[in-house]
């Protein structure tokens, strides 16, 4: 098998806080194959965005990494580089799609000027081509009229046009590497097909790997091949996608899927997990899920599980795994 | 009134005074420092030839006002410039950079503030002597931005966590630039709005040095050294100072208008931004 086109090897991001000290993302590790798309799935709060975040090192300020922490991009550790190295990847080789449009693009700005940025800051094209070129990517993406649309200011677009412009923004200099987060979240479910649709084209077109970061296991359905599920800080399950849908590892897992409305529930409540993702000043001790878990026994409160490999791709951070005469039923 | 006309009024009545002043030369009736060759070097009250009167030397109160008006104006209009500049630079960058520079800058700045504004002043144009216009615009410009650096940092504050910094960081933009054409442009309303009281300000205290003989120097006119020229007892030469006095009051009030009108027009643009 190739070296991965990026490598994350247990990624810990801390805080200070008043209520001590909140460990964000607590140890993950994964790697991202070029051409691959990798989804990251979770609830709010459970460090998917952070992880995101760190992979360009943008975390916020205040966020403090582990030592031992590395994100390996083509051979190289982004943690480490030098500054400017790691603008010329940024937005180079590696590109990010913000959840929300209207608030990632700079309102004062035309949406042309921002695209056209991009391609501005990396290549040594005038200022002209590189509107030209901002223009072309504008029509690519399916924004109709795009020369008129380019001048234009992010207010005068609709939710979805905004998106595509995230989009060209993104993919304007062909990038290894997209991380998307939460790329349809924030619009209509008519808009969110038409976006995944976009997102998939690109795909084809440049080969491009992508990381999908969403809470939609319908998102993860129709784009990933592989899929890590995130729990309070760690991935408690990483499994290719017919498995993650067919024979789930993980409670949690099972509970995301359970929660899915289908036709056949209709009639019935929508199904949840019980409780909330604990703060991260306050994981639970042993395993973190076990107050929501309906299989929990005395075991899971004293030994924090380890990921244990189920198969070829599959690995899953349960004591189940090991005692499944333990589940109920 | 519409928020539209609560801008225009005052807007027109500014572009009055800079047309006023920029025609001063073809508009006034005299040369502003002719002192009259007929040897009626005395102070006139108004009459059909001087509608303003004239002053101790015989001058034409009117072309002196006109005039004036030059001077007025354009030292505070070069010296709210060079102030916001100064105070965008400062307090960008201060709110920018954040942490200890930023809280160094700010302490730095409360010294500053806590020195009166007009002592600087007065201490300068006695240590100066006799202040060249230039040097007068300089040193208005350089107390006056204290407040403009305030109110930046504050704005830079705020928009250094908005989504679109983080957006541009993630293409790989700098830092600089960021802040430069990223940020920078929506501090735009806070610096229109400050600028425009800082010009009604700055007229007024420039009068004032003025009229302490500390400002612009004779022969040369300003609405202060009118004022200066008006000073008796008992008001004998009331026209030297109600003209002057009603010009001085008119072009602040006209330019605290124009700034609380912008403040408020600009106020559900940021809200929607």
């Amino acid at each position: 098998m190739t070296s991965p086109l990026l490598s994350v090897h247990d990624l810990r991001v801390s805080f200070f806080t008043e209520a001590g000290p909140a460990r964000a993302v607590d140890g993950v590790s994964f790697t991202v194959h070029a051409g691959e798309t990798v989804a990251l799935v979770g609830e709010s709060g459970c460090g998917k965005t952070l992880t995101a975040l760190s992979l360009l090192r943008l975390m916020p300020t205040g966020a403090r990494l582990a030592p031992t922490s590395r994100v390996e991009f083509d051979g190289a550790d982004i943690l480490t580089m030098p500054e400017r190295a790691l603008r010329s990847l940024r937005g180079d080789r590696i590109a990010m799609i913000f959840q929300e449009p209207m608030t990632a693009l700079n309102p004062v700005l035309t949406v042309g000027d921002q695209v056209a940025e991009v391609v501005r800051v990396h290549t040594a094209l005038s200022g002209r081509d590189a509107w030209t070129r901002a223009v072309d990517m504008l029509a690519l993406v399916g924004i109709p009229d795009a020369a008129a649309r380019a001048q234009q200011y992010p207010h005068e677009l609709s939710g979805g046009m905004r998106q595509r412009v995230m989009i060209a923004m993104a993919l304007i200099l062909e990038p290894a590497l997209v991380i998307a987060d939460e790329p349809t979240t924030a619009l209509d479910v008519t808009i969110q097909a038409q976006i995944l649709e976009l997102l998939r084209a690109m795909r084809e077109r440049s080969g491009m790997a992508l990381l999908l970061i969403t809470h939609d296991l319908g998102v993860v359905a129709e784009m990933a091949s592989r899929v890590l599920v995130m729990y309070a800080g760690e991935v408690v399950e990483e499994s290719p996608v017919e498995l993650l849908f067919s024979a789930p590892g993980h409670p949690y897992t099972e509970g995301l899927l359970a929660a899915v409305p289908t036709l056949d529930t209709s009639r019935e409540r929508l199904r949840t997990i019980p409780g909330t993702v604990p703060p991260p000043t306050d994981w639970p001790a042993g395993c973190r899920f076990r107050e929501r878990c309906a299989h929990a026994w005395d075991r899971c409160a004293s030994d924090a599980p380890p990921l244990v490999q189920l198969g070829p791709a599959h690995r899953v951070r349960c004591h189940l795994v090991q005692e499944p005469e333990r589940r109920r039923t | 009134m519409s928020a539209r006309r609560r801008t225009l009024v005052p807007l027109l009545a500014l572009a009055c005074f800079v047309v006023l002043a920029l025609g001063a030369p073809w508009l006034a009736p005299a040369p502003p420092n002719a002192i009259p060759a007929d040897g009626l070097i005395q102070s006139l009250p108004p009459t059909v030839e001087h509608p303003f009167g004239t002053d101790p030397l015989g001058r034409d109160v009117l072309s002196r006002m006109l005039h004036g008006a030059r001077v007025s104006l354009s030292v505070a209009f070069l010296s709210v410039a060079l102030a916001s500049l100064v105070g965008t630079t400062y307090g960008a960058a201060a709110g920018w950079i954040g942490g200890r520079v930023d809280a160094l800058c700010m302490r730095l700045l409360d010294v500053a503030l806590a020195v009166p504004r007009l002592l600087v002043l007065l201490l300068m144009s006695a240590l100066w002597g006799t202040l060249p216009l230039h040097t007068l615009v300089l040193l208005l410009g350089l107390t006056g931005w204290y407040d403009v650096a305030r109110l930046v940092r504050s704005d830079v504050r705020g928009l250094r966590e908005r989504d679109f910094v983080l957006a541009a960081r993630a293409t790989g933009v700098r830092e600089a630039r960021i802040l430069w054409r990223h940020v920078v442009p929506h501090v735009w309303p806070t610096l229109v709005v400050t600028a425009t009281l800082g010009v009604a300000n700055t007229i007024a205290l420039e009068a004032g040095l003025s009229f302490l003989g500390l400002g612009v120097q004779p022969p040369d006119a300003s609405w202060g050294t009118i004022l200066r020229d008006g000073q008796l007892p008992g008001g004998a030469r009331w026209w030297l100072t109600v003209f002057p006095g009603a010009a001085l009051v008119l072009a602040v009030l006209t330019c605290n208008a124009l700034g609380d009108a912008l403040r408020e027009s600009f106020a559900p643009r940021q809200v929607a931004a």
